[in-house]
């Protein structure tokens, strides 16, 4: 609203060019950052309570664990307060006319409402096990990825340049405009997109199993995709850097900040020892959301450095979870997802955390710094 | 409303087998009682048991040809098939022209087809103006290929087990229960005892594991026998079945069994069917069967004492559930099978000598049998057969089909046949057994043997632990594991010679699962568990010693991980161990696997000598994993409780200066909440002020 205002103001006088400041993609992104950072600290607490007076507490699969010692009990469900902060804090910052922010905004609120739905199934059920089936989840996924992938593909609704559409990116290769190639997958395109869906939505899922883990892996991975949005909404950065120029896709800065602003008030509260859990509707909205920005910045491909830590906890979740143990009947790692081997191993949940924090970071790196071998 | 005016007729038709005959003669019975001016038709097959028994029962039995669908598609056995088809449903239409059916009610088998087509054939010629409404009813749990593909034109299907729905798929069922005949029985007695030449002090044992067969049956027989070649009044029928599997041939097997015997038994009769069977059961003293719905409620209803064997591990435990329902009423003697170690496989079990001696507790006491005779009569559901005749009569009336029950848009409160009350999900029970125990299955190893307490707060301790041996048997590594677990949480002694066999059982899994990482067949969290359930058991003997020297061996890392824990709960309880396993835990701290390294040390200070534990821990002063480094601390604590350095022993030096040069830092700790804390002490001390 803010931005309407601003241009409105903008263009009714001249003498309202300062407000000019006020819609530019940079400025609007640390406004909307500080947004929701102040809003995550600010009405924790009181989302706190409310979630543990209404019942939203933790129930993990533990059979007796002594109360003094487990997190049994923690609220959790936070992730509510996430997406509704960026929610709020877009309505006064965000472009709303721009295609790129209705699919990530979407994605985001769509898989949140799923992981809300997950998340009162298990209170409801007083047990982990109780939530939703992972096929009814699944379904839900796929279905959403098809929309979106529609969505991104059909020519009447695409936000991108019409014959980079059925594009997908790959890593150190400039695009056919800059004398390289584009890889098209023509209707493929759409189940593709559902595919990247379905695999990141779960793969932050699965992370969040310690305090501020999903949370702080998953900002690294949001903030490199925030800083590519930046680069490819910006003709001269994208001629220097040989990237397709992808025309309002800048507003997902303006996002990214938002959700990091999120993510580092929740860490505020869900540092090591948590006061509150982000939930299924926490990691699941964030994995659509991470899903959703490496499909519009179609750095699809990036994400296998950017994204490496998840995909390193999926993959050994795979191998140890659904081949060893339900198939094989053995352990294939000490256990899975893997953080937990770690802590098995007699590393403390805290020093895990901030080693895979570490990870993330090198990641990040590393993945910003393929942008000049091309 | 026209039909009122006249008696209402009804066509029968089913056969071939006598368990098709009896349920139609059932249903004829009961409908006579609501409606006594009813006229019953029967059609069958000539060769079939309905050719003796329908006469008798009043009702004229006309015949229409029909032989068994041949497997396969094109063959001459197909030809033939259809071409009798054809002839039958040619009959079956001149019979429905002649004597106008109101409804036919059909137990399925092949003898039923052509009926059930003609009638088919008919209402879609007569564009259902004329209608005859078919009455399907299926005794088995799982419906044959006839009747599942007739199914389709029947106006009703009431089915006798709820199972059976799912192999008529989109058609609307019924459980109607499974129709047993309350006031005439097919045969009489002294009329069948007499065709059979028996006396009157001849005891007739009638043994029978279904049509098909039941090896533990089978086997039970004949191993009883030699305990039984003093009973000269004893008179036995056999009919040991028509399987033929590659595993298993019941004449065969059954024939070289009696052969192996020191003497052939006198008094005995070995048959393969018995298409007399009705007669045999009219005739019998005492029967040996399974506990399959159909066969227990025909055989309770007749007031026949029997010892039933329930078959184990049947999808949802059915013939248990059945089985032991019905022994809870007292109304038959249940033996349940077991799984016991032939030839190197598992396989269940009755031994012939306890079979024996149940047999003659019964044949000498005719007071028991006749208690058995009426409680069995009483325990089965009479009801199903009333139930159907509803059913058929509305249909017969010309009742729309929506005013006859089962028409799958209400639900009809039918009681089940009979009613388990445990869970037939082995999961679920071994939860429940974890509960009433107290114990999690997981912390086997730091409760060791259970206390008779404990075992006291289950249950029904020998269903579940039956449950648990002949989960053993199952095909399924996740079930097994249930069945191993079970054992454990009972505390079943006597089938720790069962879990060291699983321990060291090295049939190899399959092949795709190989190339993936497993190695044998029972599976790596068989063989950890089968080691918690030996800690549970706490018997330690040299099968169960020898067994744990293997799994310290295993090519899995856990179960030497367990088996090094089990080692130390044996060292704990006082338990001898022998140098040479000591020498293995020794040799495990240089596992390639952390876990069990950690395991390795921390036992070999409950088993080793002061000096050799303090040797063996030097290398791991600096460990980097903290787990190893407290596995060295509890090894030195244990070497402290277990040598009491009383005169400065020279040992407590050294470890002194191991001490010295020990890492203590590490990544691991505990966390503590004071708040929790609190908290939970204060919830306690309420609950205390309750109880007090």
């Amino acid at each position: 609203m803010i931005y309407w205002l601003a241009n409105y103001l903008v263009e009714l006088d001249t003498h309202f060019g300062f407000m000019r400041i006020l819609t530019y993609v940079s400025s609007r992104a640390i406004a909307t950052a500080i947004t929701t950072l102040l809003l995550m600290v600010l009405l924790m607490p009181r989302t706190i309570r409310a979630l543990y007076l209404g019942g939203q507490r933790d129930k993990n699969r533990e059979f007796d664990a002594h109360l003094a010692k487990s997190k049994r009990g923690t609220p959790t469900m936070g992730g509510v307060l996430i997406v509704a902060s960026i929610l709020l804090s877009l309505l006064l910052w965000g472009d709303w006319t721009n295609r790129f922010l209705w699919a990530v905004v979407s994605s985001m609120v769509v898989f949140a409402l799923l992981g809300m739905v997950d998340d009162l199934a298990k209170v409801r059920g007083g047990h982990a096990d109780a939530g939703l089936s992972r096929r009814a989840k699944l379904i839900v996924q796929t279905t959403y990825g098809l929309i979106l992938g529609v969505f991104l593909y059909h020519p009447a609704t695409t936000p991108f340049p019409l014959e980079l559409a059925d594009t997908v990116g790959v890593l150190f290769v400039k695009p056919a405009s800059f004398g390289g190639f584009d890889l098209h997958l023509a209707w493929l395109y759409v189940p593709f997109v559902a595919f990247v869906i379905v695999a990141v939505s779960n793969a932050v899922n699965l992370i969040d199993g310690l305090d501020g883990l999903a949370a702080g892996t998953a900002l690294l991975p949001i903030g490199v995709y925030g800083i590519f949005a930046y680069i490819l909404g910006n003709t001269n950065m994208t001629n220097y850097l040989l990237y397709p120029f992808f025309p309002g896709v800048h507003e997902l800065g303006v996002f990214v900040a938002a959700v990091g602003g999120a993510l580092i008030g929740f860490l505020w509260y869900n540092g090591y020892p948590a006061e509150v859990f982000m939930g299924d509707t926490g990691s699941l909205s964030l994995g659509g959301t991470l899903a959703a920005l490496i499909l519009l910045t179609k750095q699809e491909t990036l994400f296998i450095i950017a994204g490496g830590l998840f995909i390193y906890v999926n993959l050994t979740h795979l191998i140890g979870d659904r081949i060893g143990i339900h198939m094989l009947g053995r352990r294939i790692f000490y256990r899975t997802p893997i953080h937990h081997a770690y802590e098995h191993l007699g590393i403390a949940e805290t020093k895990v955390v901030l080693r895979f924090w570490i990870v993330s970071l090198i990641l990040a790196l590393l993945a910003l710094g393929t942008m000049k071998i091309r | 409303m026209a039909k009122t005016f006249r008696s209402i007729r009804v066509l029968l038709t089913g056969g071939g087998s006598g368990g098709h005959v009896t349920p139609l003669l059932a249903i004829a019975d009961a409908i006579r009682t609501l409606e006594p001016e009813a006229k019953f038709h029967f059609v069958g097959v000539r060769q079939g048991l309905e050719a003796t028994i329908v006469p008798r029962a009043g009702i004229p039995v006309h015949f229409a040809p029909s032989t068994g669908m041949p497997t396969g598609k094109l063959s001459f056995g197909m030809l033939r098939f259809l071409v009798t088809l054809g002839f039958g449903m040619l009959k079956a239409m001149g019979l429905l022209l002649i004597l106008r059916p109101d409804c036919i009610v059909a137990s399925g088998g092949f003898a039923s087809a052509p009926t059930v087509f003609a009638a088919t054939a008919w209402n879609f010629l007569t564009f259902s103006l004329w209608q005859i409404p078919i009455y399907m009813h299926e005794q088995n749990a799982v419906p044959g290929r006839m009747n599942r593909f007739a199914g389709r034109f029947a106006t009703r299907i009431g089915i006798s087990h709820p199972s059976a729905s799912t192999g008529f798929a989109h058609r609307p069922t019924e459980v109607v229960g499974y129709p047993v005949r309350s006031s005439f029985q097919a045969v009489n007695r002294e009329e069948a005892r007499k065709q059979l030449g028996l006396d009157e002090k001849t005891c007739y044992l009638v043994v029978t594991g279904g049509s098909q067969g039941a090896r533990t049956i089978n086997r039970a027989v004949i191993d009883a026998m030699p305990y039984l070649s003093d009973r000269t009044n004893l008179r036995i029928v056999h009919a040991c079945g028509t399987m033929k599997r590659s595993g298993y041939n019941a004449m065969e097997d059954t024939r070289a069994r009696l052969a192996a015997l020191p003497e052939t038994p006198e008094g005995y009769e070995l048959a393969e069917y018995l298409h007399d069977m009705p007669i045999h059961l009219a005739a019998a003293d005492l029967a040996l069967i399974r506990a399959g719905a159909g066969s227990l409620v025909e055989v309770c209803s007749s007031g026949i004492p029997a010892i039933v064997i329930p078959k184990a591990n049947l999808p949802g435990d059915s013939q248990v559930a059945n089985a032991r329902e019905l022994a809870s009423q007292d109304a038959i003697e249940l033996v349940y099978e077991e799984p016991t170690l032939l030839d190197g496989k598992l396989v269940e079990y009755v031994p012939g000598k306890m079979l024996a001696e149940k047999l003659i507790a019964l044949l000498d006491n005719p007071a028991r049998r006749a208690e058995l005779s009426r409680k069995a009569r009483e325990a089965v559901d009479r009801d199903a057969a009333d139930r159907i005749a509803d059913r058929v009569l509305r249909l017969a009336r010309g009742l729309t089909s929506l005013d006859v029950p089962g028409n799958g848009r209400e639900a009809v409160e039918v009681p089940p046949l009979i009613k388990s009350s445990f869970p037939s999900s082995p999961i679920i029970l071994r939860r429940q057994v974890e509960k009433q125990v107290g114990i999690q299955f997981e912390r086997a190893m730091d409760v060791g043997r259970l206390s008779d307490e404990r075992i006291s707060a289950i249950d029904d301790i020998d269903y579940v632990r039956y449950r648990g041996a002949a989960l053993l048997v199952h095909g399924a590594w996740s079930l097994r594991n249930e069945g191993v677990k079970l054992i454990g949480l009972t505390r079943h002694e006597s089938q720790r010679i069962l879990l060291a066999h699983l321990l060291r059982d090295r049939t190899p899994a399959s092949k795709m699962h190989r190339l993936l990482g497993g190695d044998f067949q029972q599976v790596g969290f068989v063989r950890r568990n089968t080691l918690s359930a030996l800690a549970m058991i706490g018997v330690y003997d040299d099968p169960v010693r020898s067994a744990v020297h293997d799994a310290l061996e295993d090519p899995y890392f856990e179960v030497r991980s367990n088996a090094l824990r089990l080692v130390r709960r044996m060292a704990r309880q006082g338990e001898r161990i022998d140098v040479g396993m000591a020498a293995m835990v020794a040799d495990l701290t240089r596992d390639p696997i952390v876990e069990v390294r950690w395991e390795a040390l921390h036992t070999f200070g409950h088993v080793g000598l002061p000096d050799d534990i303090i040797a063996l821990c030097r290398p791991y002063a600096f460990a980097a994993q903290p787990p190893v480094r407290e596995a060295v601390l509890k090894a030195f604590h244990a070497l402290v409780d277990r040598f009491p350095n009383d005169h400065g022993e020279p040992w407590a030096e050294r470890l002194e200066a191991e001490l010295d040069r020990f890492a203590i830092t590490t990544v691991a700790f505990h966390p503590h909440f004071p708040l929790k804390e609190r908290f939970a002490t204060l919830r306690k001390r309420l609950h205390e002020g309750d109880k007090a």
